[in-house]
């Protein structure tokens, strides 16, 4: 009788279980394929971001009027006690910070004792990358003699002076051994993990083989084929160890360096075994819920309860940081008008200074009145609650009329207009498109402190209205061009904390955008001027 | 006479503090930010620093931990004036050894009585 059920139920499982086995090894091949390719995306991605990290935090470093100063006056001494305040900032993932001048000559570095003593560095690949023209730039990996470490990469930012002149080099040599840790999770996951640069060189690996950095593997065809700009999916023999393995490249950024990584067919047929294990767990569950009624079933409610209770959790931890930056927001122009006017009330001051607080006190009011404006507005705009009275709207109008309320704020400033008189109309709603256009002009003028032209374009691009604003101002780092879009997220530099702001304007210039089913946009040269570009569907009939 | 250093990035509230200092007896030095504040540490070797918390290029905590860890600074009395007061912030500063912790908006007479007080 028992022989009997266990055939009865037996047969039909085992059926089920090698059906099963032999897709999952039909499909394995491309599963692989895919996992290792998600790999390699996930690991340039992580490099990616922390080499940002390590730029801006350098390029904020570089932006301090102190070592502008301190560059300017040649004062190493200073310049070396300085930077080795700064190097902690790091957390060790900067081996040393360096300044060259500006024909490549050092100048100082923190640590001193263990630093490149004197010297020409204008035959670097950073110092020519990072000058021809200025910007930051992440080197090719080098052998180097200092510290005792055979290999670095140096991420070089301009020092410049306020009016956008280089003044010198800063450099941050990157530690490569702690930069393997941040490939560090996907060594569970795969037996392969490296990164070559732009010539083909090794910088650094994770995996059993011995990996030794600097190893020329720019003969290898796959080395050769993601150095091309190809993303490699493909099965190969590994490189250290002559086993065979899928393998998937990704690039990271546009710096040049491709991120690898391999899987061991073994090591997937292991993960298969696993996967049959699972399968036989997947049966024998299925005989407890039968058996045990509903126990599975409570613990998979209370597993979804533990997802959605996480996710409540973040929900509400970006409800507080929201609050938190938004209260820090607020303190500081109420800080100006409780200050200056209690020393208008309790204080004997010359009607000069009353105006002079009053003047103050004033623009802070206006400040805030303006900060909880534009945050009223993007909460509607966000929750979808912005009510939209469209109609037919002439966008080149609409431009020379914002450029005219705009001029009497602008003395120092000239305006050029290039507009397309034959352009079809927008649908939209007027007092949003003014809006953009004054968010985007006044933001134009303030952040060109000292002057020059401001051009408003506009014109025909495939169904929708092209306008853009041009200024001749500061700029901003290709870091930046994405993130200042987003709410508080306000270029911080020595050149613009003068500069006041909400912070709130170009969030709502993109909101507006998407609302009408369009884009907005930036680019810019660091030092030379930005551009703010945003489209806008044309009205359906009058674009026919 | 004291040296005091102030180190704040919001311009608005460098005017309001120079003004409510201007007739004190004591070197008011201004920083717009912490790095910038470090060096005229250095160079002057002010009687107490008051620093806002939230600055560009190094925050008022890493002026702190820069400070302390200089055996020549480590012994400057640090006050910060910060936006955010809450619990958790106040405890990060006290832990960096601040003198106090002052919360935005301030009025002009706490800040006087403070000088004065811890002067």
């Amino acid at each position: 009788m028992l022989v009997l059920i266990a055939l009865l139920v037996g047969a039909p499982m085992m059926i089920i279980g090698q059906e099963l086995a032999d897709r999952a090894q039909r499909g394995s091949r491309e599963t692989e394929l895919v996992r290792v390719s998600a790999g390699a995306t996930a690991g340039a991605a992580t490099v990616a971001s922390e080499l940002a990290t390590l730029i801006s935090r350098t390029q904020s470093i570089s932006a301090s009027t102190t070592i502008r100063a301190l560059v300017q006056q040649r004062d190493e001494r200073a310049l070396d006690a300085w930077l080795a305040d700064l190097l902690p900032l790091y957390a060790g993932d900067v081996r040393q910070l360096f300044v060259l001048s500006t024909t490549g000559a050092f100048i100082a570095s923190a640590p001193r004792e263990s630093g490149p003593s004197g010297g020409d560095f204008s035959q670097t690949d950073y110092f020519i990358g990072a000058t021809n023209p200025w910007r930051p730039f992440v080197s090719a990996v080098y052998r180097t003699t200092f510290d005792n470490q055979p290999t670095a990469t140096t991420i070089a930012v301009p020092v410049v002076d306020g009016h956008g002149n280089p003044l010198g080099l800063l450099c941050a040599a990157i530690d490569l051994t702690r930069a393997q840790n941040w490939l560090e999770p996907l060594t569970a996951l795969f037996d392969d993990v490296y990164v070559v640069d732009r010539q083909g060189l090794l910088i650094f690996g994770v995996n059993g083989a011995d990996v030794t950095p600097l190893r020329d593997l720019a003969r290898d065809p796959n080395v050769g084929a993601a150095r091309s700009g190809l993303a490699v999916r493909t099965e190969a023999d590994d490189l250290f160890t002559g086993e065979r393995r899928f393998v998937a490249s990704a690039p990271v950024g546009t710096i040049g360096w491709t991120v690898f990584v391999g899987a061991s067919p073994v090591q997937s047929a292991q993960r298969l075994s696993v996967l049959l294990d699972g399968l036989l767990a997947l049966r024998l569950a299925l005989l407890g819920l039968l058996l045990g009624g509903g126990v599975l079933l409570s613990r998979t409610t209370l597993r979804q309860q533990r997802i959605a209770l996480a996710d409540l959790r973040k929900l509400n931890k970006s409800k507080s940081d929201f609050v938190s930056v938004v209260s820090h927001e607020f303190r500081t122009p109420l800080t100006g008008i409780q200050g200056f006017s209690e020393m208008i009330r309790d204080e004997d001051l010359s009607t000069e200074d009353v105006k002079d607080f009053a003047n103050d006190i004033n623009k802070d009011a206006h400040r805030l009145s303006r900060m909880i404006t534009e945050l009223l507005d993007l909460d509607r705009m966000e929750s979808g609650r912005m009510s939209q009275n469209r109609e037919r709207v002439d966008l080149s109008a609409l431009a020379t009329e914002a450029v005219a309320h705009a001029r009497p704020n602008a003395s120092r400033h000239t305006f050029a207009m290039e507009l397309d008189p034959a352009l079809p109309e927008i649908w939209a709603d007027r007092d949003r498109i003014t809006q953009v256009l004054t968010n985007l002009i006044s933001n134009a003028v303030k952040y060109s402190p000292d002057g020059g032209t401001i051009t408003v374009g506009t014109e025909r691009l495939d169904d929708a209205a092209h306008c853009w604003v041009r200024d001749q101002g500061m700029g901003i780092p290709p870091e930046s061009i994405e993130t200042v879009f987003e709410r508080y997220s306000r270029l911080e530099t020595t050149k613009t904390r003068s500069i006041q702001g909400t912070g709130l304007g170009l969030p709502i210039v993109r909101e507006i955008c998407q609302a009408h089913g369009g884009r907005a946009w930036a680019d810019s040269t660091q030092g030379s001027g930005s551009t703010f570009h945003v489209t806008l569907p044309f009205d359906p009939r009058s674009a026919a | 006479m004291s040296t005091i250093l102030f180190c704040e990035d919001d311009p608005a509230i460098h005017k309001l503090i120079r003004m409510a200092l201007r007739n004190s007896p004591h070197d008011v030095l201004m920083a717009h930010d912490g790095a910038e504040g470090l060096a005229m540490v250095r160079a002057h070797k002010p009687t107490i620093v008051f620093s806002d918390v939230a600055m560009p290029v190094m925050d008022g905590f890493q002026l702190a931990d820069a400070m302390h860890a200089d055996p020549e600074l480590a012994a400057i009395p640090i006050v910060f004036i910060t936006a955010s007061i809450q619990r958790a912030d106040v405890e990060e500063a006290t832990r960096r050894g601040a003198l106090r912790v002052i919360g935005k908006p301030f009025t002009v007479a706490q800040l006087r009585e403070l000088v004065a007080a811890v002067l």
